[in-house]
């Protein structure tokens, strides 16, 4: 059985809120030392308690007492010797200032908050215990009540202050000047063009490459023209004479070197019509035609790179292309 | 597939627009180019050499999107962009229109005073009336009397609601100076507001 007062007791301690702050929790909120978890609920509490928040007030003026507690004065002589070793002594204006701009400080600490803190305050960036007492004094200073409204006719108007717009066609002259990068390019691409830039790496970079490699590849065609030229200007070398008798020795070398292969393949039917085939292009008229003109032009292109390096000189603007690129 | 831009981020707008989408430069123009500009026009007051100073600001930071990391936040690079150009303008200038105050370290309002630097304008701007017509309100006015270093962060804080941290690191300052210029910027301008009303 519960008594009465045992009753009260327990319905303070089930609804925690409406139980009043004790001091040491007062003194703790104001001096900052709660984490923010612990000073969630005492926030909460003072919200909704002004019996609590009256006595933070309380407790905000023997704080502020204790932050306006006088400097003990030291003798003359102490400053004096002190003042003698300074290697510049300010000049006496300077002095002043300083002297009234500390009373000013000091007074501002003993009566009303600094309006940093009151401007901190309306924008919401102190502390919640430093909130807690601005709060509290707010409500017990008529001052400090027209101080802050003041303020809040800036922020009020501040706040109301819009944007501006520029001119149409503003966008597009940006754009103009605006140098879009260039896309990237899909991953196939990107793999082609490494291939790409791997055959580059073995081309010749100097036109004196250029040329070797140029007199390189002309030099066995021009041998092989020569060749040609002195083969097929006699009666008898016709093409189609030449054509039989190369057919005819390579196949009796094919077959006196390979006969055994070659009769193992001519029991192969598949082999047998590969043969067969190949031995009918190399017959072909079509087939020696078609790798003439690959062969000619192989040459003709190995003669113009020999020309373009070692005559034709390139123009300037070609040069200045090639160095772009 | 059709991308719809004014869903992204500007994280992923700076992106695509650094693998060269022009479709994306012109989603993030059209996001920031009246909060840029609106800094600017307030910065210098005057409408013809805003534009000017917030095209150049925007061409600079566009042409170097693939220097913007994306662990900033977008909108802080092009206003720490178009900030820099518009205080640098100032000080090449010394922009006739701006009263441009005492030093910023100044530890009284005697030393402020004393290297305090008025220059008056006595040019006739085109805009004249445009300009007095936007920028002719009592705090507008208060405003533009305020050196520019103290004006960048009062409109970075209420105008485009930064945090004290953004702040800082948009103008490159360290927190407690930024703190230091927004009460000292709300201190004048509430003088001046009172003195107004008086």
């Amino acid at each position: 059985m519960v008594n009465s007062e045992g009753e009260e007791i327990e319905t303070v301690a089930r609804e925690g809120n409406l139980r009043h702050l004790t001091s040491e929790q007062i003194q703790e909120f104001l001096d900052e030392r709660l984490s923010p978890e612990e000073e969630a609920p005492i926030q909460e509490h003072l919200s909704a308690c002004p019996h609590c928040l009256a006595e933070v007030e309380a407790w905000n003026l023997v704080f502020s007492d204790l932050g306006s507690l006088e400097e003990l004065e030291p003798s003359p002589a102490f400053s004096k010797e002190i003042l003698s070793q300074l290697p510049d002594p300010a000049p006496w204006g300077a002095r002043l200032r300083g002297w009234f701009g500390a009373g000013a400080a000091r007074g501002a600490q003993v009566g009303h908050f600094p309006v940093e803190d009151l401007q901190d305050y309306l924008e919401g960036t102190v502390s919640a215990p430093r909130a807690a007492r601005v709060t509290a004094h707010l409500s017990a200073c008529e001052p400090c009540r027209i101080e802050r409204k003041g303020w809040e006719r800036l922020f009020g108007a501040l706040t109301s202050l819009g944007r501006f717009a520029p001119a149409p066609g503003f966008a597009q002259r940006v754009m103009a000047g605006v140098r879009i990068p260039s896309p990237v390019p899909a991953p196939w691409v990107r793999a082609g063009n490494r291939v790409l830039g791997t055959v580059r790496g073995f081309l010749p970079q100097t036109r004196r490459g250029w040329a070797i490699v140029g007199g390189i590849a002309s030099a066995p065609t021009i041998s092989m023209a020569a060749l040609g030229y002195l083969l097929f200007s006699r009666p008898l070398f016709t093409v189609g004479n030449v054509t039989t008798y190369l057919s005819w020795k390579a196949s009796a070398l094919f077959s006196s070197l390979f006969s055994s292969v070659a009769s193992a393949m001519l029991d192969s039917v598949a082999l047998f019509r590969a043969y067969s085939l190949l031995g009918t292009l190399a017959e072909s008229p079509l087939l020696i035609g078609v790798g003439s003109l690959v062969f000619s032009l192989m040459s003709a292109a190995a003669l113009w790179v020999l020309y373009r390096n070692l005559v034709a000189t390139p123009s300037a603007e070609r040069r200045y292309a090639r160095a772009r690129v | 597939m059709e991308v719809d831009y004014t869903t992204l981020e500007d994280k992923e707008l700076a992106g695509m627009a650094a693998k060269g989408r022009e479709m994306a430069f012109r989603e993030l123009l059209s996001r920031y180019e009246r909060p840029v500009f609106s800094l600017v026009y307030r910065m210098v007051r005057d409408r013809t050499l805003a534009e000017d100073l917030s095209q150049e600001a925007f061409i600079r930071a566009f042409n170097a999107i693939k220097s913007y990391k994306p662990r900033y936040k977008f909108s802080s690079w092009i206003f720490k962009i178009a900030n820099n150009h518009t205080i640098d303008y100032l000080r090449k200038r010394k922009l006739d229109t701006v009263s441009i105050d005492g030093s910023p370290h100044a530890r009284t309002s005697e030393e402020e005073a004393q290297t305090r630097l008025v220059v008056e304008s006595h040019e006739e701007a085109p805009d004249r009336y445009v300009e007095a017509k936007e920028l002719g309100g009592q705090i507008e006015e208060a405003i533009g009397m305020l050196r520019p270093e103290y004006r960048t962060a009062v409109l970075l804080r209420h105008v485009e609601g930064y945090t004290y941290e953004e702040i800082a690191e948009i103008m490159e300052l360290p927190l407690g100076t930024v703190k230091t210029y927004l009460h000292r910027a709300r201190a004048e301008l509430k003088g001046l507001l009172t003195g107004v009303g008086s």
